[in-house]
């Protein structure tokens, strides 16, 4: 399978050029009042993922990885710190403003795949688009990432005429429909077979490759952080180390940070 | 009609799936993409939603129906005003009045024709009934309902009567025009006759035409004011004028009260006259009003509350819509679809049945007031359901609509881990 041109190809060959990071993180705190108690969720994070790159977030349960996730996708707001995408920061925006950097320059990737039931795989791809008002235009992205993504003869099909994995594929393509900044994704082949989510992490890594794609994982699963080019371990709300994945086997570092 | 409704409900589910989708494309062209969700949200909520679309055929059945009735009420009385209640001037005295005061009045400046009208309550002895009733007898100048001459007309019920028959009869003395609700509800037609009390006890009075007539609840007779003396005598209670070319009602009014000082004459201009009738009519179905408002606020809560529901199901997928970029006014735009689908569906079908239950409504509320009314088509019902049941989607929508609209998006990816 070949992966399709994007507007993003092009500055993918020019990523270390970037004069500004795909995605910028800086002491993120967060805190959750549950039953009188303060839980202090996200501790001063710092994390800087460039233009290109492929990051994991790993770490165990309540290290914070979701809390995080939500901050980038400026999902929620931290208590303090900011988040910027492309370098325009979010802090201060409204929630219209929010939502509108959210639909244009991120897409998310949801491990229960997360699609509309009654819309078509071709109007689930869509869907960003269109509440953007550039439906007509993304019409010719949507063939390309079909394509690229391997559900042409699928778009026609509701998501209970799927399986898991073209479910996935399509919300992969629906993540990348509005051309984003960077794709979130929230422990994406966490209800996937081995095989089918491994094909997955593969299209993943290849878009990183050859398109350019920008990618922030969450996950448990050490075979999909491996596909990263870089892993960021968290633990109680701190960032407590991170790896490089530069193609020798690190899995006993993992491992030690997982352990901690 | 209970069964009727019922079933409608039931059926209501197969119906909301096809028109949604086919409303779908219309709703996203006026609300944008959240128009077309909203639509496919009806969908999947079908069996929910046709549960609150028959609340909304049973309301919007029901104020049809019963509006249907009311309309076919007020149009008879209309109708009666019309024809029966002409005259410009409705002139009564706390005083008795003078033998010699229509003469006098007459000679008043602007007055046209005088015409006098005796008002007494009568005991009716029906033929077979073991009681009595007190019914209204008017008694009226024939030369008022002079088909060639007179100012005022009577409206037959079909072969019981015409003009001509009609002023004869009254001319005659000793017959009486019974009210179309005495003749159902006592079977009462030309050429019978009917017992009346007078002041030498019961006397059998012949029955020459059957006319509309809504005095005393429907159940009067008319009879010519040559036979006020068998019932109480004196003089007539009410004078009806009418004035002449190029006078002024008003200009009339005051001269007659100067004329007549002693008399404190109440003085009632034809408008007002057919105001107080209305609004006596008005009057008794003011409860049926607020029943049919009550059927309205019902089927918007029934609506209110479903789509509260089907929110609460749908949370999560707000909330993913929320994450992939729909604002707060989208997610307010998605609910406000699904709100105004079930209305409007539930609005048109329900006003389609309404119609086609008029006649049983109206049929009931005969049976009751003893009214002899046919159904109309209420148009001011339904050019308002025009504008009210979009507001009313509005109102039933909003507090849900604000509900999903303060969803958190960070639910949607909630599910793994709280913090």
């Amino acid at each position: 399978m070949s992966i399709a041109s994007s507007p993003r190809a092009s500055a993918a060959s020019a990523a270390a050029a970037a004069p500004a990071a795909a995605l910028e993180a800086r002491g993120l705190h967060r805190r959750f009042h549950l039953g009188g108690e303060t839980v202090h969720a996200l501790r001063g994070v710092d994390l800087t993922v460039r233009s290109g790159e492929y990051v994991a977030v790993m770490g165990p349960s309540g290290s914070g990885k979701s809390t995080l996730l939500h901050l980038l996708g400026l999902l929620d707001q931290p208590d303090e710190g900011s988040v910027a995408i492309a370098g325009r920061s979010a802090a201060g925006l409204d929630d219209d403003a929010l939502t509108d950097l959210r639909r244009r320059r991120l897409g998310f990737v949801f491990q229960t795949f997360e699609l509309v039931p009654n819309l078509t795989a071709r109007e689930n791809v869509l869907l960003p688009a269109e509440i953007d008002g550039r439906g007509a235009e993304a019409e010719h992205r949507l063939e390309a990432l079909a394509h690229a993504l391997g559900i042409t003869d699928r778009l026609e099909h509701r998501p209970d005429q799927l399986s898991g994995g073209q479910r996935q594929r399509v919300a992969l393509a629906r993540a990348l429909i509005n051309d984003p900044v960077v794709v979130l994704a929230d422990e994406p082949t966490g209800n996937l077979d081995t095989r089918t989510g491994g094909e997955v992490l593969e299209l993943l890594r290849r878009g990183v490759d050859e398109l350019g794609w920008t990618v922030v994982t969450v996950t448990h699963d050490v075979r999909a952080a491996m596909t990263a080019d870089r892993i960021v371990f968290l633990r109680d709300g701190a960032v407590s180390g991170e790896v490089a994945v530069d193609g020798t086997d690190v899995t006993h570092l993992v491992e030690r940070y997982l352990r901690g | 009609m209970g069964t009727f409704f019922a079933g409608v409900a039931l059926a209501a589910e197969s119906i909301i799936a096809p028109a949604a989708r086919l409303a779908a494309p219309l709703l996203g062209a006026v609300l944008g993409p959240a128009g077309r969700l909203g639509a496919g949200f009806t969908v999947r909520n079908a069996p929910r939603n046709g549960v609150a679309m028959g609340t909304v055929i049973v309301g919007a059945g029901l104020i049809v129906g019963v509006g249907a009735m009311v309309e076919g009420i007020n149009r008879s009385v209309a109708d009666w005003l019309d024809t029966t209640i002409v005259g410009d001037l409705f002139v009564t005295s706390a005083a008795r009045f003078p033998t010699d005061f229509e003469a006098r009045a007459a000679s008043v400046a602007g007055v046209g024709e005088v015409s006098g009208v005796g008002l007494r309550a009568v005991r009716f002895e029906p033929e077979g009934a073991r009681t009595g009733r007190t019914v209204a007898v008017i008694l009226v100048d024939p030369a008022r309902f002079d088909p060639e001459a007179g100012f005022g007309r009577f409206q037959f019920i079909e072969g019981q009567g015409d003009d001509r028959s009609g002023f004869e009869a009254l001319a005659r003395g000793g017959m009486v025009l019974a009210a179309n609700t005495i003749r159902d509800r006592f079977g009462v037609g030309v050429g019978d006759h009917v017992r009346l009390r007078t002041d030498d006890g019961f006397r059998a009075f012949e029955v020459g035409a059957v006319v509309v007539d809504y005095t005393g609840g429907g159940e009067a007779f008319v009879a010519s004011i040559a036979d006020l003396d068998a019932f109480g005598g004196g003089s007539p209670d009410l004078f009806v004028f009418t004035v002449a070319p190029g006078a002024e009602p008003e200009d009339v009014r005051d001269r007659l009260r100067a004329a007549f000082p002693e008399l404190l004459l109440d003085v009632t201009l034809n408008q007002a006259y057919r105001a107080q009738v209305e609004d006596l009519i008005q009057r008794s179905f003011a409860t049926t009003n607020s029943l049919l408002a009550l059927a309205a606020a019902i089927a918007a809560l029934g609506v209110a509350n479903t789509l509260g529901m089907n929110l609460s199901r749908r949370a999560h997928e707000i909330a993913v819509l929320r994450t992939v970029g729909l604002r707060r006014s989208g997610v307010r735009r998605l609910v406000l679809a699904e709100g105004l689908v079930v209305l409007t569906l539930g609005a048109v079908l329900g006003l389609a049945f309404g119609l086609l239950l008029a006649d049983v409504v109206t049929a009931g509320a005969r049976a009751l007031t003893g009214y002899t009314i046919e159904a109309a088509v209420p148009w001011r019902i339904l050019a308002w359901s025009g504008v009210f049941v979009p507001l009313l989607g509005l109102a039933a929508s909003w507090l849900p609509a604000r509900r999903a609209a303060r969803l958190a998006p960070r639910a949607a990816l909630g599910a793994s881990e709280v913090a």
